[in-house]
């Protein structure tokens, strides 16, 4: 503040501190109109609560200019809401009590809406119209107050599905903790000492009330255990299947001859608590991980629909329907398949041909979801809406791919495998070895089949890495699977391409000196088909200035940046050559192209490419954490220096002039575990042999080919946030392993040797797993939860 | 002692109904939304005040 009339203070709706020169009660224009709508509504005492009801929640101010027509068109309204009534709409901005009150209270300042009811745990409110009322008009409304709507297009029936089994889950639990309960009493009696005829009766009793939970309340169990038996895969219910039915053979014998223990109590216990923690796990997937996909995170956002009778609406990307035309005037991304049918423009297919050189629009051309629009304006009839592009089904199968198990997961399933095995053997070993007492045998056996547990592998460790990949998504990168996180925890090296990932990769030509104006054409002929930075910026350049391309034949491309090609009997060459200008502007970095008919020069070519304006942050972080950074690059080696200095490499670490099949062998020589960053297509070979490859340019589906990892914003910064990520889960894992396997030890060793019953077992198993859970958990909110790149 | 044979089918008796209630009430969606009315209740329940406003005691 140096302007002595500066004042702070907080904007009266929505609580932020700006600074202003005259006295204004509002921080902008938008915050001072919702004021303005709220207390016109007589809606003021959202300001109250507000204020009870801390922590403030930041209300989000600047209303959209979408227009939501499209709520009204009766497709659209079948799809979502069978009845036409109802609909729900996620909310963004939706989150405190204040907001709660405002939005249930839309009936009385709407009238449209016949009611409300607001979800704050997944943010959603569902609406139900008055009969032939407006959806359009609701929508409006909301958006007005600042909260922007986005349709569900939940799927009715997924939904209606979820809701039945969660409610079946509850009612299960329910069940079980009230027998258990029940049991529990007679069960302290049976522990206290009770004897003779009531003992019998108890016990009868116990057997009588265990039998819905060890039947219906346990069914989950004996269904997972099942089909883990179909598939030869030892899952972690098993050994829980196993000592239920151990449990309540030893238990009905020991009714049958009226002698022994029985274990309904702890059969029943280990059910109820199981069920419990598994509802929490299910709960916290759910909170996390919900509706959205890899596509929508990405793509999400609006466009603009031509309405049959010419006007235009915005509408968000996820009502567009087949056959819809859609006007498309913004640099962005186009959410959609489609054929254009009008207009002139330019886009960038780079996400999905890798081909980075923009395409003219013309009538007829197919266009892909995940194109760029880069200028003009133009309109596409849309032939797969949202959801069925082919840029979805590539996400689709990155998303399963991502699923698939990694060599981690594989060795902690192995593990797994291995540790219920070995416990079932120990279990039966012990009823062995004390065979002259099978009643201590038996209570022994099933206190260590109980209490030991690998769910660290079975459920922690899955659970960490789907909040990891989730995690990074949601910043724009797309990460094939959970083996590349792994991978990403041994890396010491990290490679760089030069051109396009530490610079922008966009040459331009600064000057020209040809001897005749035949040489330009020549040299246009060669460029013309070559997708390489220089070629694109040699054609593009040539073009502007109208050099007509003359007949070159045999055009031959040579790795490095060269083709050379025939004309009239004589050899042209253009290639890289020696610098002989002096670098005036050491920020920009030059590389010169020379056009060659045998050994002669006939023209000269500057061209530069300036780093990234993010290039230094990352490798000032990347040092920092003692990873050692090296720049590889195809080209020349004064320019490669250049660059190399400016960035802060050291000699050593810079490799120039290295095709791209020699990169693959150079980080295959490399002593250290390395990742490359570089391009998709043009350094597949080199990001496949690396240890970690991340793509930065090039297309999604070919770089996911070759790269774990795809950067689907070109921002260096999401490398620093995709190693953060990596390392939190890293963290994550081995604080569970070692919980687990000092639990594990310490209750098995007790339950061995007999100090720990049957009961205790099943009280601490399911509260280990639970903590394993709620730590994957933990680290997984501070993943989502950290700051948008 | 034979109170117990009284005793015990009430005591069953009483936690079944809970049981029963619990399982009718999560088919009723009770429990489907657990976050929402915890903050429903802090707000004073305001439509029937909503005609004669400014009567709030």
């Amino acid at each position: 503040m140096d302007q002595a009339l500066d004042l702070e203070s907080a904007c009266e709706h929505c609580g932020t501190h700006f600074i202003h020169a005259t006295s204004q009660r509002f921080c902008c224009a938008g915050c001072e109109f919702v004021f303005g709508l709220i207390q016109s509504e007589g809606l003021a005492r959202y300001y109250q609560i507000r204020e009870a009801n801390p922590p403030l929640c930041p209300l989000p101010a600047q209303s959209s200019s979408s227009n939501y027509d499209y709520c009204d068109d009766p497709e659209f309204i079948k799809k979502l809401s069978p009845d036409g009534l109802k609909i729900r709409f996620f909310l963004e901005g939706l989150n405190c009590t204040a907001c709660l009150w405002l939005l249930e209270k839309l009936p009385d300042f709407c009238k449209d809406a016949a009611s409300a009811r607001v979800d704050m745990a997944t943010s959603t409110i569902e609406i139900r119209r008055q009969p032939q009322a407006s959806f359009a008009a609701i929508a409006r409304t909301l958006n007005r107050f600042g909260y922007r709507p986005h349709p569900l297009r939940e799927s009715e029936a997924s939904a209606h599905l979820q809701l039945r089994e969660r409610r079946q889950d509850l009612i299960r639990i329910g069940v079980a903790g009230a027998l258990t309960g029940n049991i529990m009493i007679l069960a302290v009696s049976l522990y206290g000492g009770a004897t003779g005829h009531l003992a019998d009766q108890f016990r009868w009793l116990s057997g009588l009330l265990a039998l819905p939970i060890l039947t219906y309340c346990a069914w989950p169990f004996y269904r997972s255990t099942l089909a883990s038996l179909r598939s030869l895969q030892l899952n972690l219910d098993v050994p829980i299947v196993i000592a239920i039915f151990a449990g309540i053979a030893t238990s009905l014998w020991s009714l049958a001859y009226n002698s022994g223990d029985v274990y309904f109590d702890s059969l029943s216990m280990l059910v109820f608590l199981l069920l419990s923690s598994r509802f929490i796990l299910k709960g916290i997937q759910a909170r996390q991980l919900r509706s959205t996909n890899l596509e929508d995170e990405i793509l999400l956002g609006t466009v603009q629909r031509i309405c049959a009778n010419g006007k235009l609406e915005k509408i968000s990307s996820l009502a567009v329907l087949k056959n819809d035309v859609i006007q498309i005037d913004t640099e962005g991304f186009i959410p959609v398949d489609g054929i254009v049918s009008s207009g002139t423009g330019l886009i960038s297919n780079a996400v999905m041909t890798g081909e980075s050189q923009p395409v003219p629009i013309a009538a007829g051309l197919k266009i892909e979801a995940g194109s760029r629009n880069l200028q003009g304006k133009w309109n596409l009839t849309v032939t797969h809406p949202p959801g069925e592009t082919r840029l979805a089904k590539i996400l689709r199968d990155t998303e399963r791919s991502a699923q698939s198990k990694s060599q981690f997961i594989h060795f902690s399933d192995h593990i797994s495998n291995w540790f219920i095995s070995i416990v079932l053997i120990s279990a039966a070993a012990l009823v062995l070895f004390l065979g002259s007492d099978v009643q201590e045998g038996i209570s022994r056996a099933l206190a260590l089949v109980i209490v030991t547990c690998p769910c660290v592998f079975g459920i922690a460790i899955p659970l960490s890495m789907s909040f990891a990949i989730r995690a990074a998504a949601r910043k724009g990168i797309i990460v094939k699977n959970s083996d590349a996180i792994e991978r990403l925890w041994n890396v010491k090296t990290l490679f760089f391409d030069k051109t396009g990932t530490l610079t922008k990769g966009e040459m331009s030509v600064l000057k020209m000196e040809a001897t005749d104006e035949s040489s330009l054409g020549i040299a246009l002929a060669l460029e013309k088909n070559e997708n390489h930075p220089v070629a694109r910026a040699l054609v593009k350049y040539l073009q502007s200035q109208n050099v007509e391309a003359l007949a070159v034949q045999n055009v031959i491309p040579f790795l490095g940046g060269g083709v050379c090609g025939e004309r009239d009997g004589a050899f042209y060459c253009l290639k890289p050559v020696t610098s002989q200008v002096q670098e005036i502007q050491p920020s920009i970095i030059r590389s010169n192209y020379g056009l060659f008919r045998d050994q002669t020069l006939l023209a000269l070519f500057e061209l530069s490419d300036e780093p990234r304006d993010e290039a230094l942050h990352l490798l000032s972080w990347a040092r920092q954490e003692n990873y050692a950074t090296k720049m590889i690059s195809g080209d020349r080696k004064s320019v490669v220096e250049t660059c190399g200095q400016k960035l802060g490499f050291s000699a050593d670490d810079i490799y120039s002039e290295i095709t791209p099949e020699n990169k693959a062998i150079e980080l295959r020589n490399c002593s250290q575990l390395s990742a490359m960053v570089g391009d998709g297509a043009n350094d597949a070979a080199a990001l496949a042999a690396a240890h970690v490859g991340i793509a930065i340019c090039g297309s999604l589906d070919v770089s996911l080919r070759a790269a774990d990892v795809y950067l689907a914003r070109p921002n260096l910064n999401a490398i620093i946030e995709l190693f953060g990520i990596a390392k939190l889960t890293r963290s994550a894992i081995y604080r569970n392993l070692f919980f687990s396997a000092s639990f594990n030890a310490v209750s098995g060793t007790l339950a061995a040797c007999g100090l720990m019953t049957p009961l205790w077992a099943a009280v601490l198993m399911p509260v280990s797993s639970l903590t394993v859970v709620m730590s994957s958990a933990w680290t997984g909110k501070k993943l989502f939860s950290a700051k948008e790149g | 002692m034979n109170i117990i044979y009284f005793l015990m089918p009430l005591a069953l008796l009483l936690g079944f109904s809970f049981a029963a209630a619990f399982v009718v009430s999560s088919w009723r969606g009770q429990f489907d939304d657990l976050e929402t009315p915890a903050h429903r209740m802090l707000l004073d329940d305001e439509n029937k005040s909503d005609s004669k406003k400014g009567t709030t005691t």
